[in-house]
């Protein structure tokens, strides 16, 4: 999920730079006191998710846990996204500073989407809150991967078998996100309720 | 209940997750040596998976086009060094791209690939020919120990070309995490001081 320098348009650049600006903007204002914890807790595991990748088949895959981050924090998950990749493209060198706002945008976004989606039923106790945070974990994830190709399409129409193949390949993602962030927030209502931040919002 | 939840929701996906040929990387690793005249490239993703059928461009150092190919399914590339480059003494560029968003370069100097390739080539001798026994003068020394060093010491190079690209290392997740904290630490301090104020 992480697209290189070089690659992009530079009008496609400039348009995810302003959007991720703007996202972070509407984040840091929404941030807290209260939920400072709970954004760094987000952060440290998504610049950590990353990098476990479970060999599956002939290749292997990771998480990105944007499901998870957009249900329990909404906008605040554009400022936490751009840290984690900030951070990573310093540590690893994945992605680069100048397609820093693209993929920002490119896992944010839909981790905002998917806040006004599914947070109305996460608030309600038993299945709902369940098929919520599933649905939060699998389509944070596609959208991702629609973006992602709308970004490689919109610069290079010959990246259109390629774009498919990205949506393609991250289908068995969707599900896992899914069911991993299903079990993680069931086990959080469990043990640490005040972590989802049910009552206050 | 449980084992049917098993049997009718996880198992097809891990079924998918098996059939699927594709993965997803963050990034593409390109790394290349010379061994015996031909430039050797290999490609794989941050996963170790190789990359197969990534396009590559080798440029000189105006990034002008040389040549261009894609790995096979090994994912490695090979070519001979193109002569415009052996003459010119070219530094090449070598960049692959997946075509699913990643990219990446090695370049490669032209002492690196040329080293010990400007001796002249063999001439025999009527001496050398018409002699039973054969006469080995300096150059021809010179020659045949330079290609079995090239040989030994091919492993030696894809290894060292290899580790120039480093992999996250556990000083770097900690070193990211203790960012991480600082940051929440600086931006708890001043979100507090609004609550005060």
């Amino acid at each position: 999920m992480h697209i290189s320098e070089g690659v992009l348009s530079p009008s496609l650049l400039a348009a995810g730079g302003v959007l991720t600006f703007v996202g972070t903007a509407i984040g840091l204002k929404k941030l807290d006191y209260d939920r400072v914890m709970n954004a760094s807790l987000l952060t440290a595991t998504f610049f950590v998710a990353s990098l476990i990748h479970v060999p599956l088949g002939p290749g292997s895959i990771h998480l990105i846990m944007g499901g998870l981050m957009g249900i329990l924090l909404g906008w605040i998950s554009f400022p936490v996204i751009l840290v984690a990749l900030f951070l990573q493209m310093v540590f690893f060198q994945y992605g680069g500073l100048i397609v820093l706002g693209v993929n920002t945008t490119i896992m944010a976004l839909p981790a905002v989407i998917c806040f006004y989606l599914f947070r109305p039923w996460f608030m309600q106790e038993g299945k709902k809150r369940q098929i919520a945070a599933f649905s939060c974990g699998f389509f944070s994830v596609l959208l991702s991967s629609l973006l992602m190709a709308l970004a490689l399409f919109s610069t290079d129409r010959g990246f259109f078998q390629a774009s498919l193949l990205i949506i393609a390949a991250q289908i068995p993602l969707m599900f896992i996100e899914g069911i991993i962030t299903m079990f993680t927030v069931t086990f959080l209502a469990k043990v640490q309720p005040e972590f989802l931040q049910i009552r206050e919002l | 209940m449980k084992s049917s939840f098993l049997i009718k929701f996880i198992l097809p996906i891990l079924l998918v997750c098996l059939y699927c040929p594709f993965s997803q990387a963050h990034k593409i690793r390109i790394f290349a040596w010379e061994e015996d005249g031909i430039i050797k490239t290999e490609t794989q993703f941050s996963g170790g998976r190789v990359a197969k059928n990534a396009a590559i461009t080798v440029n000189n150092g105006n990034n002008k086009e040389l040549l261009s190919g894609a790995t096979d399914d090994q994912g490695i590339f090979n070519f001979t060094i193109p002569q415009a480059a052996k003459e010119n003494r070219f530094d090449l560029n070598i960049v692959v791209n997946s075509g699913d968003g990643h990219k990446n370069s090695w370049h490669l100097s032209a002492a690196d690939y040329l080293q010990g390739k400007d001796l002249p080539p063999p001439q025999k001798t009527t001496n050398e020919r018409n002699s039973p026994v054969c006469v080995v003068d300096e150059e021809q020394l010179t020659r045949i120990i330079q290609s079995t060093l090239e040989k030994q010491l091919a492993p030696v190079k894809r290894s060292l070309a290899e580790q120039q690209d480093k992999k996250p290392s556990i000083q770097d997740i900690l070193g990211g995490l203790g960012y991480i904290i600082g940051l929440a630490g600086i931006t708890a301090y001043f979100k507090s001081k609004n609550i005060n104020s």
